[in-house]
C-alpha cells in the first residue's frame, strides 16, 4: 500500500492542492453559515416563547402543549392576569411528551409547572405522584361545568389531578347522497348497521359501510366504550381489571370481525391518505368519528363536500343513547411546581372559562369541549361546516358528550399502546381474527402488568 | 479521430471480455434502472405534491399535478407557525448550524484520533481501538433515560451544545480515518520529516491532512449526513421546538397533521420535506469527487 501511493505523479499533488483549497472554501462558507445560524439562535429564541403581558415581578409559569391554538389562549390569558405569565412549550405530541415528562420528573429538573395530558395517560402519572392534587386549590368548583365523563376521568375518589380541556364524544358521520342513493336508512342499531353494509355490498362490492383500524388502540377502545365493552377497570393503587375476553368484550370482536371477513368495512389506517380517499370515493359511506374528526376531514376530501351528515351512533339496545370517547385532553398541575397556586388558577381559566373556550372553539383551535356551558350553546351547536352542507354536527356530538361511560383507564397505557399495535397488525392483514387478537392481547397485557406489580383481575 | 472519441472507444471494452454473457448487460442495465426508479420515486413524488392541496393530495393521482397549483403558498407556510408545532425555517437553521459545527468537529477529531491509531505504536493501541470499536454495538435507545439523566445534571438540556458535543464523536469516522491515513500517508514520509526536524503538529498539518483530504471529506459527508438525519438525540433533549432541528421538527407537524386541526398541513409537510433533502442532495453533487474516491480507497485497504 506504501507502494502504491509515493507514486504520486506532479498532475496528482496539483490535483490534490486544488482539492484542498476547495475544501478550505467549503469549510469557509460552512462557518459563515455556522456563525450566521449562531447568531440568528441567540436573537431569535427568546421571542418564541408566548408571553404577551407579562410585566416585571409575575409569576413565570411553563406550560407543555402541542394542540394547535393553545399559543392564542395562553396570551389571552397573560393579557388578562398580569400577576402570572405563562411560557407555552411544545415539547411534542402525546407520547413524545409524556416520555420526556417523566424523564424530567426523574431526573428533578426540567419538568414544567403545567402540562397536557390526554385522559387515558394521567393514572400513569397519578401513580407516580407526579401530579398536584387540583382539590387542594379549589379548582374542584367547576365540576359542574364539566361534562360528567371528563370529570370522572381526571379525578380519583376526592382527588383532582387536572382540568378537563377538550373531549371527543362519537357520532356516525354519513354520506347521505350515497345513503340516498342506495336506499339506505340511518342505522340506529348495531344490527341494522350491519344489514345496511351488507345491502350496500350488495348493490355494488366496492362500497363498504366504514372503516375499522384494528391497530389503533384508541379508536377500538372508543368503540368498545360506546358498545358497553370497555375492558379496564380501575380505581387508583395497585389493583387493575383487564378483560378483553369477557362476554361484552367478545360480542364486540366477533361483530366487527364478521364486518371484516365479509368485506362490508374497510380496514385502512386512521387518518391515512387512504382512509380519505375512500370516503371520498364513496368506498366508505360512514365514519365513526369523534367530535374533532369533522374538522380535520373537511380539508382532505374535495368530491364529496356538503354531503355529510351527524346522527347518533348506533347502539347495542334500541333506544339506547350510549357514545364513547376518543380524544381530548386535561391540563395537569406537575407535582415540584414551586407555583402550584398559580399554576391551579391557570389551569381553571383554560379549561373553565368562556374566555378561553371562546378562543379555544374559534378557527385556529377548533376544539370540541367538556365545558358544559358552551355544549349547551345554541350558536356553537348551530354551526355548521363546509363538507356538512346545513346540517349542524354540534348538535348531535353536544348531545353524545353528555351520554358516555366513564372510562377507567389503567396505569400502563403506554406499554399497552405499544403491545396493542404489533398485537393486532394480524387483523388487518387477514393472518388473525380480531377475538384471536384479543385472547392474545388479554394473556399478554395481564402477564405485562402483573411484572409490573400490580394485582390483576380479570372478570 | 477527436479525443473525446478515441476516450470512449477505450473506455467502452466490449462485455465479453469481463467474461459476461451476450444479454448480461440490458439485464443489468434495467435492474439499474428499476433501482433508479426505486429511489428517485419517492422524491418526484414529494417535488409534484409539493404543489397540491390537502385535498388533492389525497384524492389525485400521486405522479401528476392536480388542483391548484399551491407550491409557493406551501412554500411560504414553512415560515409561519400554522401548526402550532413551530416554525420550519428555525428547524432548517437549527439543522444546519448543529450539522456543521458536529460535522467540522467530527471530522477534526476523527482525523486526530485516525491518524493517532495509524501512526503511532503504544501501549493499548489495539485493545482502545477496539473499544471504540465496540461502542457501534450498544443499541442507542437502552442509552435514553441514563443519556438524559447525566445531561440534565451537566444542564445540557435544551441547550445547542446537547445535540453538537455528541455529534463531534464519530466511530465511523475514526475508523475511516485510520484506514485511509494507513493507506495514503506513508510510514516513510513521516520518518523522513522527522528527520528533518518538523514538529509532529506540522508533520500532521503540512503531511498527513493534505495527503487525507478525500478522506476527510467523506468523514464530513457521512458526519453531516448522520447529524442531518439524528431523531433520537434532539427528541430526548429538546423540549422547546425553538430548539428542534428538521427530523423531530417535521415529525412534530406530522402529529399535528394526524390529529385534525383546521390547517392544510400534509402539503406544507410534503414541502418541508422536500426542502429538507435539497440540501444534501447539493451536498453530494458538490464533494462526490472526493467521497468517490475516498470510499474507493477505504474498500481496497480495509
Amino acid at each position: 500500500m506504501t507502494h502504491h501511493s509515493t507514486v504520486g505523479s506532479t498532475e496528482k499533488v496539483r490535483a490534490r492542492r486544488r482539492g484542498s483549497r476547495k475544501l478550505l472554501a467549503v469549510a469557509i462558507a460552512a462557518i459563515a453559515i455556522a456563525a450566521l445560524g449562531a447568531c440568528s439562535t441567540g436573537g431569535a429564541a427568546p421571542a418564541k416563547t408566548v408571553a404577551h403581558g407579562c410585566g416585571h415581578g409575575a409569576t413565570n409559569l411553563t406550560f407543555w402543549g402541542w394542540p394547535a391554538g393553545y399559543n392564542l389562549a395562553v396570551s389571552e390569558f397573560n393579557k388578562t392576569h398580569p400577576d402570572t405569565c405563562v411560557k407555552l412549550e411544545n415539547a411534542g405530541a402525546s407520547t413524545a411528551e409524556y416520555v420526556k415528562l417523566s424523564d424530567a420528573i426523574k431526573a428533578g429538573s426540567g419538568a414544567p409547572d403545567v402540562a397536557t395530558i390526554e385522559y387515558f395517560e394521567l393514572p400513569s402519572f397519578e401513580i407516580t405522584h407526579s401530579l398536584v392534587d387540583l382539590s387542594k386549590y379549589g379548582v374542584s368548583s367547576v365540576k359542574t361545568n364539566e361534562a360528567p365523563v371528563a370529570w370522572s376521568q381526571v379525578t380519583q375518589g376526592s382527588a383532582q389531578y387536572a382540568m378537563p380541556v377538550d373531549l371527543g364524544p362519537l357520532a356516525l358521520f354519513y354520506n347521505a347522497k350515497e345513503f340516498k342513493d342506495n336506499g339506505l336508512t340511518v342505522p340506529t342499531t348495531w344490527s341494522d348497521f350491519a344489514t345496511a353494509a351488507a345491502t350496500l355490498h350488495a348493490k355494488n362490492p366496492k362500497l363498504g359501510m366504514t372503516n375499522f383500524d384494528p391497530e389503533s388502540t384508541q379508536d377500538v377502545l372508543a368503540l368498545m366504550q360506546e358498545y358497553n365493552a370497555f375492558p379496564f377497570t380501575y380505581t387508583g393503587g395497585s389493583t387493575i381489571g383487564i378483560n378483553f375476553t369477557g362476554t361484552a368484550e367478545m360480542a364486540f370482536a366477533n361483530y366487527w370481525q364478521g364486518l371484516i371477513s365479509k368485506q362490508l368495512v374497510t380496514t385502512a389506517g386512521d387518518f391515512s391518505p387512504q382512509q380519505w380517499a375512500n370516503l371520498d370515493s364513496g368506498a366508505n359511506a360512514a365514519r365513526l368519528s369523534p367530535a374533532w374528526g369533522p374538522v380535520g376531514m373537511q380539508l382532505s376530501i374535495k368530491n364529496t363536500i356538503g354531503n355529510w351528515v351527524t346522527a347518533q351512533m348506533p347502539q347495542t339496545t334500541a333506544g339506547g343513547q350510549l357514545s364513547g370517547n376518543w380524544g381530548g385532553s386535561s391540563l395537569a398541575v406537575v407535582a415540584g411546581t414551586k407555583h402550584a397556586k398559580q399554576a391551579a388558577e391557570f389551569v381553571k381559566w383554560f379549561g373553565g372559562s368562556a374566555d378561553a373556550w371562546k378562543i379555544l372553539s374559534g378557527p385556529v383551535a377548533g376544539a370540541f369541549p367538556a365545558y358544559v356551558p358552551l355544549l349547551n350553546d345554541s350558536t356553537f351547536q348551530a354551526r355548521t361546516l363546509k363538507i356538512t352542507g346545513t346540517t349542524t354536527p354540534n348538535t348531535v356530538f353536544a348531545q353524545a358528550a353528555q351520554h358516555m361511560v366513564d372510562p377507567q383507564w389503567p396505569p400502563i397505557m403506554t406499554a399497552a399502546a405499544t403491545q396493542w399495535t404489533s398485537t393486532f397488525a394480524g387483523v388487518t392483514k387477514g393472518t388473525e381474527t380480531l377475538p384471536q387478537a384479543f385472547t392474545t392481547y388479554q394473556a399478554q397485557l395481564v402477564a405485562y402488568a402483573k411484572a409490573q406489580g400490580f394485582t390483576v383481575t380479570t372478570n | 479521430m477527436s479525443r473525446r472519441a478515441k476516450r470512449q472507444a477505450t473506455e467502452l471494452v466490449p462485455a465479453h471480455l469481463y467474461g459476461l454473457r451476450r444479454g448480461t448487460t440490458p439485464v443489468l442495465t434495467a435492474l439499474c434502472l428499476l433501482f433508479a426508479i426505486f429511489v428517485l420515486a419517492p422524491l418526484v413524488w414529494l417535488l409534484i405534491n409539493a404543489t397540491k392541496n390537502q385535498a388533492y393530495v389525497y384524492g389525485s393521482f400521486g405522479f401528476w399535478f392536480a388542483g391548484p397549483f399551491r407550491l409557493f403558498q406551501n412554500i411560504a407556510a414553512l415560515g409561519q407557525d400554522i401548526s402550532g408545532a413551530g416554525i420550519f425555517v428555525d428547524w432548517l437553521r437549527n439543522t444546519l448550524v448543529y450539522a456543521v459545527l458536529g460535522a467540522v468537529g467530527a471530522t477534526i477529531l476523527s482525523a486526530l484520533a485516525g491518524y493517532g491509531f495509524a501512526r503511532f505504536r503504544f501501549r493499548g493501541a489495539n485493545a482502545l481501538f477496539f473499544l471504540v470499536m465496540a461502542t457501534l454495538l450498544v443499541p442507542i435507545t437502552s442509552l435514553a433515560l441514563p443519556l438524559f439523566l447525566v445531561y440534565a445534571k451537566v444542564g445540557l438540556v435544551n441547550s445547542i451544545w446537547g445535540m453538537i458535543l455528541p455529534s463531534t464523536v464519530s466511530v465511523v469516522g475514526i475508523y475511516l480515518m485510520r484506514t485511509y491515513i494507513e493507506a495514503s500517508v506513508p510510514q516513510d514520509l513521516i520518518e523522513a520529516a522527522r528527520m528533518d526536524g518538523a514538529s509532529e503538529l506540522r508533520i500532521f498539518l503540512r503531511i498527513a491532512m493534505p495527503l487525507s483530504v478525500p478522506g476527510l471529506v467523506t468523514v464530513l459527508l457521512i458526519t453531516v449526513v448522520a447529524v442531518w438525519n439524528n431523531y433520537f438525540l434532539p427528541l430526548i433533549i429538546f423540549s422547546k421546538n425553538s430548539l428542534y432541528p428538521l427530523t423531530v421538527g417535521l415529525s412534530s407537524v406530522s402529529a399535528a397533521a394526524e390529529s385534525g386541526t383546521k390547517a392544510d398541513l400534509v402539503p406544507v409537510l410534503i414541502t418541508g420535506g422536500l426542502v429538507t433533502v435539497l440540501p444534501l442532495i447539493a451536498l453530494f453533487l458538490l464533494l462526490e469527487r472526493y467521497f468517490r474516491a475516498g470510499a474507493l480507497q477505504g474498500s481496497l485497504t480495509g
